[in-house]
């Protein structure tokens, strides 16, 4: 087993950044940013090396803390902005609080567009959608949907409960439903 | 909240009964809105066409690298 002092910096980068990179990139789908945090990982690798107890591989450690640079960043990042699914229901107080608004879920629904499924351009305008969602919900939808992780795994990864995710997932989808209309004019 | 569950809550019910079961409770008063809410019904419709456009949505391959001249920079920097 080598001292931590032993471990080379040069090796490290040849030995894990691209496996960094693909992890950071399955959560964060925007590759500058993937690949700022995956030098940063390293640079706190470095500095905290003699932490490294070796209880686990070197990739384990570094992927742990890349994972906690990326839910600092996540819980910077929410900070600043408005939760887009806000606009959706009616929010003053009294008994009608949470009713649809007028604006709202009242065009035609998804199902006329079904025979379009198969054409890449629908995919198209749903990735642009998926790219308005916050990051998170963005890496939590598609550790949903194109991942197909599971929710204990999910909630690990995402560093949120059961309940957040379905929060996430219900919020995500009334921005995803809203923008495809807008996009397909329903 | 009655009989009437409120849209927000019977969407996001909706949403949750994809991951856990309801009680008995909230699936009878979801059954019993959807019944008189044609926007919460097409909510529905809609979010099962949503759950197959993203299934079906291409998986995405791509593997990420750093270029070589990315990974020298890299460790020029964490060398300095």
């Amino acid at each position: 087993m080598p001292s931590n002092t032993q471990i080379d910096s040069g090796k490290m980068v040849d030995d894990h950044s691209d496996y960094l990179l693909s992890f950071a990139m399955s959560k964060l789908q925007d590759v500058d940013l993937a690949k700022d945090l995956v030098q940063d990982t390293f640079v706190s690798a470095l500095v905290k090396i003699d932490t490294f107890e070796h209880r686990s591989k070197l990739r384990t450690w570094l992927t742990s803390i890349l994972n906690r640079k990326i839910i600092d960043h996540w819980r910077k990042a929410e900070t600043r902005y408005t939760d887009p699914a806000s606009h959706f229901f009616s929010q003053e107080d009294g008994k009608d609080n949470g009713h649809w608004l007028e604006n709202s879920g009242n065009q035609k629904t998804l199902e006329t567009i079904e025979d379009l499924i198969s054409k890449d351009e629908t995919y198209q305008e749903l990735g642009d959608c998926l790219e308005k969602l916050p990051e998170r919900w963005r890496g939590v939808v598609a550790a949903k949907y194109l991942k197909e992780s599971d929710s204990e795994n999910i909630c690990q990864d995402f560093d949120i409960t059961a309940s957040n995710l379905w929060v996430i997932i219900h919020r995500a989808k009334l921005v995803l439903r809203d923008c495809l209309k807008s996009k397909w004019e329903l | 909240m009655g009989i009437m569950k409120l849209c927000e809550k019977l969407t996001y019910d909706y949403e949750k009964s994809k991951f856990k079961r309801l009680s008995f409770r909230n699936r009878r008063n979801m059954k019993k809105h959807l019944l008189v809410c044609k926007k919460c019904l097409d909510y529905v419709a809609d979010s099962d066409i949503l759950d197959v456009l993203l299934q079906k949505a291409e998986k995405s391959n791509n593997k990420y690298a750093f270029s070589e001249n990315e990974k020298k920079m890299l460790k020029g920097k964490l060398k300095a």
